[in-house]
């Protein structure tokens, strides 16, 4: 059924149209009223992300809640993710260990209790899985040797070649190696990152444009 | 008022988008004229698992990515894909096969939820939606956001996995995990950080400006087809436009806004 003939669709198309024409008006140019207004409506969005959050956090912790509660498998994983957000939350927001003590009631999220988990638990992880990315890389590069398509041996070979470059700056003082990699550097890859980033754009006004005008409409919930 | 010429630059090309679009969508509504695509490769994975799926009761497991609406970068990508998976979660409404959904940011993943509910109850089968489907595994974190995919990998056997939107180089964690377990993959990225990890990984890759047309692709009726006319005729503008510019700085000819 088309939108018009549809009062909650077009509601909410209106609305969506709007407001995205007064943003894209207001960074094209500047216009007093309209750049209070449009001020007024990213700050109305920057609110409603924090709601977005808050509703994923009760979803999250409702989804873990149900697997603990019913012994689902792995449950004492979603036992530790529970355990996990309690800390966070309640480090951040009540009351956190610091050296010496504790503190009450922190005013901010870059105070000495949240500093000091992410500093212990996130910092750590997060650069494991980031060293685990160099496994799995060799990883899809033998497979794809192993497939022998003309693609993936492109690939491969081009990022082996790069690795070596890198790591070996004899490699890269080689005469003709390294002007030669450096030529296809600069231009091929250059061009073809640019088409990409061009066509990429391109798709991405076509995308925006379409639900500005309601033909996309990927904000809807009935 | 005097507008400084990139701010009309820029209301001239996005009029000229918006008249495009609405002539295109009128030709494809109006179907006079047949609108012929290239084929897209590895779309027919989606195709296949979705059949395939109903038989055996295995979910397709489909996700925008770790991107954020309302963020610069990653919020038309994360679009793309949240267009992609309404697509995707009405064909497997009407087919009866199981959906497990799952994104990297809690706006994302409210838009995730509301698209998947419209889908079905477009289809007319609003009562087989279940929320529980749909889960966020993490909140603008990639690293996180893919290890959780890696989770739902191990946690049951799929069909297959649509992974269409905002993606970095985390794209390597969940891709490779999933090609290890022998989950048949399809993928779509604008980043050269992820296109090599999704192209190893997946039995089929959208790159770059593939990944906006995908919605057309998997949409029954013509008229997200418009789409596709409005990317082509751009794309013959800035390619005129390429040319152009090339002949005359070639003859030496200087030319700025």
């Amino acid at each position: 059924m088309s939108f018009l003939r549809d009062p909650k669709r077009l509601i909410a198309t209106l609305i969506a149209g709007v407001a995205g024409l007064i943003v894209l008006i207001d960074f094209a140019s500047a216009v007093p009223n309209l750049d209070q207004l449009a001020r007024i409506i990213v700050d109305w969005a920057a609110l409603l992300a924090v709601m977005a959050l808050l509703v994923g956090l009760l979803s999250v912790t409702a989804g873990h809640l149900m697997r603990v509660l019913r012994r689902q498998p792995d449950w004492g994983y979603s036992l530790v993710l529970l355990a996990a957000m309690l800390v966070v939350i309640v480090s951040g927001t009540i009351v956190g260990l610091v050296p010496g003590g504790y503190t009450l009631f922190p005013s901010s999220l870059v105070e000495q209790p949240i500093r000091d988990l992410f500093r212990a638990f996130y910092q750590p992880l997060a650069s494991s899985f980031l060293a685990l990315l160099a496994f799995f890389s060799l990883s899809a590069a033998l497979r794809a040797l192993r497939r022998r398509t003309a693609d993936a041996l492109v690939i491969v070979i081009v990022a082996l070649l790069a690795l070596a470059l890198v790591a070996l700056p004899q490699v890269a003082a080689l005469p003709v190696l390294g002007d030669s990699v450096q030529w296809i550097s600069d231009y091929v890859a250059l061009a073809g990152a640019r088409g990409l980033l061009i066509g990429a754009a391109l798709g991405a006004v076509v995308a925006g444009v379409r639900v500005l005008l309601g033909f996309d409409q990927p904000y809807l919930d009935r | 008022m005097t507008l400084p010429p990139e701010t009309l630059l820029l209301l001239i090309v996005v009029l000229l988008v918006i008249i495009l679009t609405l002539l295109h969508h009128a030709r494809a509504l109006a179907g006079k004229r047949p609108i012929s695509r290239r084929l897209l490769p590895g779309l027919d994975i989606v195709g296949r698992a979705l059949a395939r799926g109903a038989e055996t009761g295995r979910a397709i497991h489909i996700s925008p990515g770790s991107g954020s609406v309302g963020t610069r970068s990653g919020t038309v990508e994360t679009v793309a894909g949240l267009l992609a998976a309404e697509r995707v979660a009405t064909d497997a409404a009407l087919n009866g096969a199981p959906l497990l959904a799952s994104s990297g940011d809690a706006v994302a993943h409210l838009a995730l939820r509301g698209t998947l509910r419209q889908a079905y109850q477009r289809a007319g089968l609003g009562q087989d939606y279940d929320p529980a489907n749909v889960q966020m595994l993490a909140h603008q974190d990639p690293m996180a956001y893919a290890s959780g995919v890696t989770t739902l990998y191990g946690r049951q056997k799929l069909e297959a996995s649509q992974m269409i939107g905002s993606f970095g180089q985390e794209f390597l964690l969940a891709g490779e995990d999933g090609q290890q377990r022998e989950v048949p993959q399809f993928g779509g990225a604008t980043t050269t950080t992820a296109l090599p990890f999704v192209y190893l990984t997946t039995e089929g890759t959208l790159i770059g400006e593939e990944i906006y047309a995908a919605e057309a692709y998997l949409a029954r009726s013509p008229a997200p087809l418009a789409r596709l006319l409005t990317q082509d005729a751009l794309r013959t503008v800035i390619i005129l436009a390429i040319v152009v510019l090339m002949i005359l700085a070639a003859a030496g000819l200087q030319f700025s806004l």
